[in-house]
């Protein structure tokens, strides 16, 4: 790695250098808080925020949004809960809760991305709608008591790390390929930069959207499956709040609301950042009042960051005479 | 002809259809306002239709209205206090005879109540109290919580040697809310001055399931979790058990009476003990009664009503927990 890189990598990863002190005030305020058992426990809290948040910053990277994920990941575990209630088997119930997740997300990605109606407007319209639906279906009744096997999904682990955590890995993993290493990345940014131009180049600006509410539906949908794992019901209260956390992510990582800029590298420590202050101001044993203050202030922060990032992205990097490197999508952060 | 036929048949429909116009508008003007009379409108602001209890409370409110004749408007605004306010002011414009109203913010509902009382209707608070309402029900939320610390510190003293960390899932924006999680640190204080208590924000059972991992991984040693909720009691519980820690001797307990909990609490679950259970059909029926005494003049007694909770735990009969389960059934 040249110096220009590293250079380069420092400026577009301020948030890494504040998820880096906040740990070390932590550490310093609690013993118990640098462990890998809370370590293990601070992923397992944002597994399921982490999943949702991958297809999430897809989508706004292309100038677009999902407000509804929280409700449809209600509206998942609700369906499962209703269709283990009437004895159609796990697999089954699985695959409807899933599948209520896709298509919801090929209903947004219809609307949206063929039809060109506003993103805003349909997701909200399926925040309130997938929750009100999920709240018709249960009538107030919560259903619980799935078994051990279902249980696995959110409790597990598998070579001693929790099954949340791991698919959380898996999906990070192919998001990360995706955004720097296919040409769906490229294309994601054009269609977010420049959509016109996008689509005079020959990139499926309205197919790749599509795809990628159909993802963002079917991630929430696993989302709602493990909580409800982890709580062995399906309580109306699933989801709750998930898209204002989703979005508190992905914006604390710097992708721009309006698309064509960010890095999923930032988007993942902006998810620790925030996983990382819950967990450590409840370590310190702060009073719920003050809890609340201290969140508040990290979304300024987070609004703060993004505007230093921009400008900190016009300063020129001295160079020692070395030769300019293309920055490929491969690096860290890069975009 | 056959143009001629329906040019007849036209004008002779015309003079019918306005005939019975007439005559409907004229019967509609005399009979509905008697009917509308006879059939008094309560319309019932709670808001957390996600609620575990919330069905039971609306079947018996709703069961109750049946039985006394009145029609009933119910909620759908949700937990936004804006919508609620939005709502109420639609219900305004409707009419109505009676509001009961959970308020979710007193100060914005204080200028509605003479609203309502410019329709001369009445303005019955639910679990908060507003200035200038006609009736209320509130429950003892400080007295359950005394009761609850009594039990805890019992429960300190005879399992885990006199001494625990004490864990509080609550949300400091509700009053209800704090009300409950203060009067049971109090009663722990006054039986054992040296515990200690550590506290976190959460009232669901996802939120509460990352709180008390969170508090669970700061205080291993940590046996008991007081929730504010019965649906974060569930999330705690569910902490507890993923957590590698045996249930030896943890108390969780949570605030509602919530069908679940109530099932565990039955079911002897060695983790969530127990359950402060209000109950819900009674609330329900007292939402409707408390409008009919108010026209009727009924006594204080009937209108201010403070509603008891009941320690449901390992102790309680199994019988007197499925009294109070039928609600759900």
């Amino acid at each position: 790695m040249t110096r220009q890189q590293i250079l380069t990598w420092i400026q577009r990863n301020g948030l890494f250098f504040a998820l880096v002190l906040l740990v070390a005030i932590f550490s310093f305020a609690s013993s118990r808080f640098l462990t890998l058992p809370n370590v293990t426990v601070i992923l397992l809290q944002n597994a399921v925020i982490g999943l949702i948040v991958v297809p999430g910053a897809m989508l706004i990277l292309c100038g677009l949004v999902d407000l509804s994920v929280g409700s449809v990941a209600v509206l998942a575990a609700v369906v499962f809960g209703q269709a283990m209630e009437n004895g159609l088997g796990l697999p089954a119930s699985l695959l409807f809760g899933l599948g209520v997740g896709m298509l919801w997300g090929a209903f947004n990605g219809y609307l949206i991305a063929i039809n060109g109606f506003s993103p805003i407007i349909i997701t909200l319209g399926g925040l309130a709608g997938a929750r009100g639906l999920a709240e018709f279906i249960t009538q107030g009744y919560t259903t619980y008591g799935y078994g051990p096997e279902f249980a696995f999904l959110g409790n597990g682990k598998l070579l001693g790390v929790p099954v949340p955590i791991l698919l959380f890995l898996l999906v990070l993993a192919v998001g990360l390929h995706f955004w720097y290493r296919a040409p769906l990345g490229r294309h994601m940014i054009a269609i977010g930069g420049a959509k016109d131009t996008a689509a005079e180049l020959g990139i499926p600006v309205k197919l790749v959207p599509f795809w990628l509410y159909v993802a963002s539906g079917v991630a929430s949908a696993l989302g709602g499956l493990i909580v409800a794992s982890q709580l062995d019901g399906a309580a109306v209260t699933i989801g709750t709040g998930m898209e204002l956390e989703v979005l508190t992510a992905i914006l604390l990582g710097g992708v721009s609301f309006t698309g064509g800029r960010g890095s999923l590298f930032g988007v993942f420590f902006g998810l620790l950042f925030v996983g990382v202050l819950s967990n450590g101001l409840i370590q310190i044993n702060v009073s719920p009042y003050v809890e609340q203050v201290a969140i508040g202030a990290a979304l300024c922060g987070a609004a703060a960051l993004d505007m230093l990032y921009q400008r900190l992205e016009r300063l020129q990097v001295p160079i020692d005479k070395e030769p300019i490197e293309p920055v490929t999508q491969g690096a860290g952060g890069g975009q | 002809m056959g143009t001629k036929a329906s040019r007849a048949v036209t004008r002779r429909d015309l003079l019918k259809m306005t005939a019975a116009g007439i005559a409907v508008a004229g019967v509609a003007s005399v009979g509905l306002p008697v009917v509308a009379q006879e059939r008094k409108r309560i319309a019932i602001a709670h808001p957390d239709r996600a609620a575990d209890y919330f069905q039971g409370f609306m079947n018996s409110a709703l069961a109750e209205a049946d039985k006394r004749g009145y029609e009933v408007l119910q909620s759908f605004s949700g937990m936004d206090p804006q919508k609620q306010l939005a709502e109420v002011n639609t219900w305004l414009a409707q009419g109505f005879d009676a509001l009961i109203v959970l308020s979710l913010d007193a100060n914005a509902m204080a200028p509605i109540v003479a609203k309502v009382h410019e329709q001369n209707a009445l303005f019955v608070s639910y679990a908060n109290r507003i200035e200038g309402e006609d009736g209320f029900i509130k429950w003892a939320d400080r007295e359950a919580g005394a009761l609850l610390g009594a039990y805890t510190a019992k429960h300190i003293k005879e399992k885990l040697g006199g001494s625990a960390e004490v864990g509080f899932l609550t949300a400091t924006n509700i009053q209800v809310v704090t009300d409950r999680i203060e009067s049971t640190r109090e009663a722990i204080l006054a039986e054992l001055p040296e515990t200690k208590f550590f506290e976190a924000t959460a009232l669901s059972a996802p939120d509460a399931l990352k709180a008390t991992q969170s508090l669970l991984q700061a205080h291993p040693e940590m046996k008991i979790v007081i929730c504010c909720t019965d649906d974060g009691a569930l999330g705690a519980r569910s902490a507890y058990q993923n957590s590698g820690l045996g249930p030896d001797n943890v108390l969780i307990a949570g605030f509602d009476g919530a069908k679940q909990n109530l099932e565990l609490v039955k079911a002897r679950d060695p983790y969530l003990q127990v359950s402060m259970a209000l109950d819900i059909g009674a609330i329900g029926r007292r939402v409707i009664d408390i409008p009919y005494q108010l026209w009727n003049g009924g006594p204080e007694s009937e209108t201010h009503v403070l509603q008891d909770y009941t320690l449901v735990s390992h102790e309680t009969d199994e019988a007197d927990i499925d009294v109070i389960l039928s609600v759900y059934s």
